[in-house]
């Protein structure tokens, strides 16, 4: 039928086919036509209209969750940032890098960012040991000691803050310059364009998690 | 002589039942470029290439419906437990493979092939489109203006098109790369563009907008029976697609399987168009090694 290019008609496929040496399957065929012809198009619905009501009720990126979101808008993965503000116990503020973690947990934090596990991620911040990031810092400082035009680019409306990351147990330092925070602040960031002024800048996704005594 | 053996090789491809070869090409793509490329799938694309192996090797295998499933199941596995790093083409898998399971259930499967690709190829271009209006990075063109002005892959295509100077190419670079660094927030960065550029980003903007929406549109039209004329442009609409996205970005995956299914539903009385698929579905293929680092080389050697 389809071979001279006639259209497929499901209900004429929903009639039992006969097929002599499965007698028990005979039984089952018209079930199984119909499944055949609306049952993957159904779950690929169903499937895409729960990715829908996640981004926009849970914050879910477009990208993921298989509702052919892909390529639609920046926001993805590696252009959603967190901000982990914390403060030690001198009262002084650092910011805790943490593409020194577990990556696979803050990337599926960042995807989908479930409010009960970026708690979970705070808390566990402030039983952490932190050490100073002075390779990042270098990085930064390197950053900014580039070209001029990339200076003026830059618009910062407040001051770096120290940079620390988790200490990792096979790291050997002084133990005075080991950190513990009384107070953390975590949000998620994505990055915005905008067209017109040819401008990147970041916008906050929903409001920010606080563990311990945030001034 | 090269005539004489083209004409026995499109023979030998159009001979064959069509739902044979369709499983035939799924096989081979599964084999040779298994589910993804993450190292904790390394088990699984193992055993997908000795199945598909043992597939293409044994007729009855390659038809058997639990085979198909069992390959189904495991997708759905591997979905289940990683769905925040599954892509869409990974979900198109899943449900293709869940096709041909179900198809191979029934005396009906090449129907049933041809029937559910039309069905899944409309469903996803339709909400590919539909995202791309819900979000409006399209609509402005702003999603390709900052692709070709950052974007690693495309920064050299939208450049050289846009009349970017390398020099800015470069420092646009190095200004992404510093913002990137520095904690979000109250910071911004201004990069430098071109009315080229801009005009380059709408132009590539539209043109994927109104292919999706076309090829949607069409592969219902051929569901429907009515417009004819729309119904047949589905085909060319989904070839042009394949070759001109997938040259430039490298979802190769997506494309080999866009080939087979636009295969599976394509009539038997167009026998060019369905050589056209089987050339594309090679061409991906081969596109993945060579072609794209060609093009791309091309480009930033331009520039």
């Amino acid at each position: 039928m389809s071979g001279s290019g006639a259209r497929y008609n499901p209900e004429i496929t929903a009639t039992p086919a006969t097929t002599p040496s499965r007698p028990a399957l005979r039984t089952l065929l018209p079930s199984l036509c119909t499944l055949a012809t609306w049952g993957p198009a159904a779950v690929l619905t169903i499937v895409a209209l729960l990715q829908i009501v996640m981004v926009y009720r849970a914050d879910l990126t477009p990208w993921e969750g298989g509702g052919f979101g892909m390529f639609s808008t920046l926001d993805y993965e590696t252009n959603r940032r967190f901000l982990v503000e914390g403060m030690d116990q001198k009262g002084e503020g650092l910011q805790v890098n943490l593409f020194a973690g577990d990556q696979r947990r803050h990337s599926r934090l960042r995807i989908k960012p479930d409010r009960k596990e970026i708690e979970r991620l705070a808390e566990e911040l402030l039983q952490t040991e932190l050490i100073p990031d002075k390779q990042e810092q270098v990085k930064v400082r390197l950053g900014m000691a580039s070209a001029w035009r990339l200076r003026k680019a830059v618009e910062k409306q407040s001051a770096p803050l120290k940079l620390v990351r988790v200490k990792s147990p096979d790291v050997e330092i002084d133990p005075k310059e080991i950190l513990r925070l009384k107070a953390v602040r975590l949000s998620l960031w994505r990055k915005k364009f905008d067209t017109i002024n040819c401008r990147l800048s970041w916008e906050r996704i929903g409001q920010p998690v606080v563990k311990g005594h945030w001034p | 002589m090269t005539s004489g053996f083209l004409a026995h090789l499109r023979e030998d491809i159009l001979g064959q039942p069509r739902h044979l070869l369709v499983l035939k090409l799924t096989c081979l793509f599964l084999l040779f470029r298994g589910y993804g490329d993450e190292p904790y799938l390394f088990p699984f694309n193992l055993f997908f290439a000795m199945l598909c192996m043992a597939m293409l090797v044994s007729p009855t295998l390659l038809t058997q419906r639990l085979l198909w499933g069992s390959l189904a199941l495991s997708l759905l596995y591997l979905i289940a437990r990683h769905w925040h790093f599954t892509d869409n083409h990974q979900y198109l898998m899943l449900y293709w493979f869940l096709v041909c399971a179900l198809a191979l259930s029934t005396d009906r499967t090449d129907e049933l092939l041809s029937w559910n690709s039309r069905l899944l190829l409309s469903l996803a271009f339709g909400l590919a489109t539909l995202w791309k209006l819900l979000e409006g990075e399209y609509l402005n063109g702003s999603f390709f203006h900052i692709v070709f002005l950052e974007g690693h892959e495309l920064r050299g295509v939208g450049g050289f098109l846009g009349g970017l100077l390398p020099r800015t190419a470069h420092e646009n670079l190095a200004i992404v790369q510093y913002l990137n660094l520095l904690p979000p927030g109250a910071v911004t960065a201004t990069l430098t563009t071109t009315s080229g550029v801009r005009f380059v980003s709408l132009l590539a903007s539209y043109f994927a907008l109104l292919i999706e929406a076309g090829i949607c549109l069409s592969l219902l039209c051929r569901l429907a029976g009515k417009p004819r004329w729309l119904a047949e442009a589905s085909d060319y609409l989904l070839l042009i697609f394949i070759v001109s996205t997938f040259s430039f970005a490298q979802v190769t995956r997506f494309a080999s399987l866009l080939a087979i299914m636009g295969f599976a539903q394509c009539s038997q009385e167009r026998p060019r168009l369905r050589l056209a698929y089987i050339a594309v579905y090679f061409y991906v293929f081969v596109s993945h090694h060579v072609h794209f680092h060609f093009l791309r080389g091309g480009f930033q050697w331009a520039l």
